[in-house]
């Protein structure tokens, strides 16, 4: 059966956090951003291999991100032993409440559940603070974010992609919990790439005017956003293909969020 | 409740149409368990309500078109039969055969076009089936002021049913027509829009399982203008690309089933045309990840959860 779940990693420090090392040894995908920037968030997927064979304890995957300019890290580790899956943090010079440098905390795991990982600035006699909600029994869309005294909500799904040639990209989608005053869509190429992304939004279950969006071109690591108007309590699917122009595989991040004003959305 | 098990007992009566053989039910139909659903025997005879005699009918080559009629205390069901063929190789082949025959002919009982395979099959089962309706109505009618008249099918037969419901709703000056409701399960589309907004006045419930193929065959106008944006995927249902598009008649029910990851895409909420892409479009991932063996399930057990009892993990 297949086994897949997802973290959504909020970064409330003041640090940019850098990819230093991953490794994936028994895992399918085990997507995560390169950079997950101060005061933003990153939706990270991650598919266990299905072997159907039981193995002894063993580390799945692995990644680690430093904090920029200190000597700080944290690990993410993926542990399977027979069928018993196991998501683990570990710090690396650096402790938070509940949790000491060089010390692992076990998160658990749910098939198609989110976890949401977020580490923000300290309180008085804490280096950082950690916090965990195991959201499993919701959907990626649920993992939100609130943006200070704006009082805006903002929900995000995210596909990290390789494409070779023309692809479908795996559909992102939203659900209609929230009154969406606008979505945006946000695209990011890497180093070497040229790529056209021809997207579809497809909202409340139909094609709109504002649905067939523009052929959108990357050219290296180029990032583009756009912006759609919604202004409904509905739900948004964006589905679509990627390619590269220059003919070798590639990488492609893409971003679906959902925009909701807290006001507004009492009127759902 | 009372809607689910209605509805139950609807597929039911569609299920036990695929036991049509040689133009005739087994004896055995009555007290064989045709499935064994959460644990539970099922028989498709009594579930549907069925008490009397039960009526058959078969036309086409090798009788790959059938139906039946029978009566459930104020309801007469008529229920035909889906993609089966007789169960013959020969049947089958030919069964199928029609299903492609999906290119649009004028419908001849009322405005719009359908498909010209749904039609014949409807159109040749037409005559004994419509006469043994009138003669059994008449009676029914006579002992029930409630009486009224259920059209059903699963799949192929869902697209008959909807087929003869338009027919039988236009004879004798609509005689028929606030008398009869349409239970259709996983069927395809049979119609055009002009078919689907005349016949949608019908009190007609349309049960469609999220991840099932067949209810978005053929494709509608937008089905077919977002697949043309689905890059390589698209290849594989190029013929249906070709063929105008067809509108769904009726309000969807759509039945999800929570052990599919798939299943958490947006339910279909419905819009303003009346459909929704958004179980196409999980329909559209699972057939990219060569998902092909959970249509058999979607097209079929999914239905099965119409029985509120019934929970698959």
């Amino acid at each position: 059966m297949k086994q897949e779940g997802y973290i959504i990693l909020i970064n409330e420090t003041d640090y940019d956090w850098i990819m230093a090392n991953s490794c994936r040894l028994r895992m399918k995908q085990f997507c995560f951003p390169e950079c997950i920037r101060t005061q933003s968030e990153a939706v990270a997927y991650m598919e266990w291999e299905d072997t159907g064979d039981s193995c002894k304890e063993g580390l799945a995957a692995a990644i680690c991100y430093e904090l920029s300019g200190t000597e700080s890290s944290f690990m993410l580790l993926a542990y399977e032993e027979g069928d018993k899956k196991d998501l683990r943090v570990y710090f690396e010079n650096m402790s938070a409440r509940g949790l000491k440098d060089k010390e692992a905390a076990s998160l658990g795991w749910m098939n198609g559940g989110t976890l949401r990982l977020i580490l923000s600035r300290p309180e008085e006699g804490e280096l950082h603070r950690l916090e965990i909600y195991p959201d499993y029994l919701g959907n990626v869309s649920s993992a939100a974010k609130k943006e200070g005294s704006e009082n805006i909500k903002r929900n995000s799904v995210s596909w990290f992609g390789t494409i070779a040639g023309t692809e479908s990209i795996d559909n992102l989608y939203l659900t209609n919990d929230c009154y969406w005053e606008d979505c945006e869509i946000t695209l990011k190429g890497y180093p070497g790439e040229f790529i056209k992304c021809t997207l579809t939004l497809i909202i409340g279950g139909e094609l709109t005017e504002e649905s067939f969006i523009k052929d959108i071109y990357l050219n290296e690591a180029e990032e583009k956003q756009i912006t759609v108007h919604i202004g409904q309590q509905t739900t948004l699917v964006l589905a679509g293909t990627a390619a590269n122009l220059k003919g070798m595989e590639a990488k492609l991040d893409i971003t679906l969020t959902g925009i909701c004003k807290e006001d507004d959305q009492a009127k759902g | 409740m009372q809607e689910s098990r209605k509805a139950m007992a609807m597929l039911a009566a569609s299920m036990l149409a695929y036991r049509i053989k040689d133009g005739k039910l087994p004896i055995s139909c009555r007290f064989r368990i045709d499935e064994w659903i959460g644990g539970v025997p099922y028989n498709w005879y009594h579930t549907a309500g069925f008490t009397e005699e039960v009526y058959t009918f078969t036309a086409g080559i090798d009788n790959i078109h059938a139906g039946l009629i029978g009566i459930s205390e104020d309801k007469l069901i008529i229920a035909f039969r889906g993609t089966d063929g007789d169960d013959t190789l020969e049947g089958s082949i030919l069964d199928w055969i029609n299903n492609f025959l999906a290119i649009q002919v004028p419908f001849p009982y009322g405005p719009g076009n359908v498909h010209e395979g749904f039609l014949s099959a409807a159109d040749s089962l037409k005559e004994d089936m419509l006469r043994k309706t009138e003669e059994l109505y008449g009676k029914l009618a006579g002992k029930y002021e409630t009486a009224e008249i259920i059209v059903t099918g699963h799949s192929k037969g869902g697209a008959v049913a909807n087929i003869m419901a338009a027919i039988l709703s236009e004879i004798h000056n609509g005689k028929y027509r606030d008398k009869i409701a349409v239970y259709t399960f996983g069927a395809p589309r049979t119609g055009d829009e002009l078919f689907a907004d005349k016949y949608g006045s019908l009190n007609y419930f349309r049960y469609e399982a999220f991840l099932d193929i067949v209810c978005h065959l053929p494709f509608t106008l937008q089905e077919t203008k977002l697949l043309k944006r689905l890059g390589p995927i698209q290849e594989l249902f190029a013929e249906c690309l070709k063929l105008k598009p067809y509108k769904a008649v009726g309000r969807e029910i759509c039945i999800y089933n929570s052990r599919d990851n798939f299943g958490k895409y947006p339910p279909d909420t419905g819009n303003s045309s009346g459909e929704t892409l958004n179980s196409f479009c999980a329909v559209e991932q699972v057939v990219r990840y060569g998902g092909f063996q959970v249509f058999m399930g979607c097209h079929e057990k999914d239905y099965y959860l119409l029985d509120k009892s019934i929970q698959f993990h």
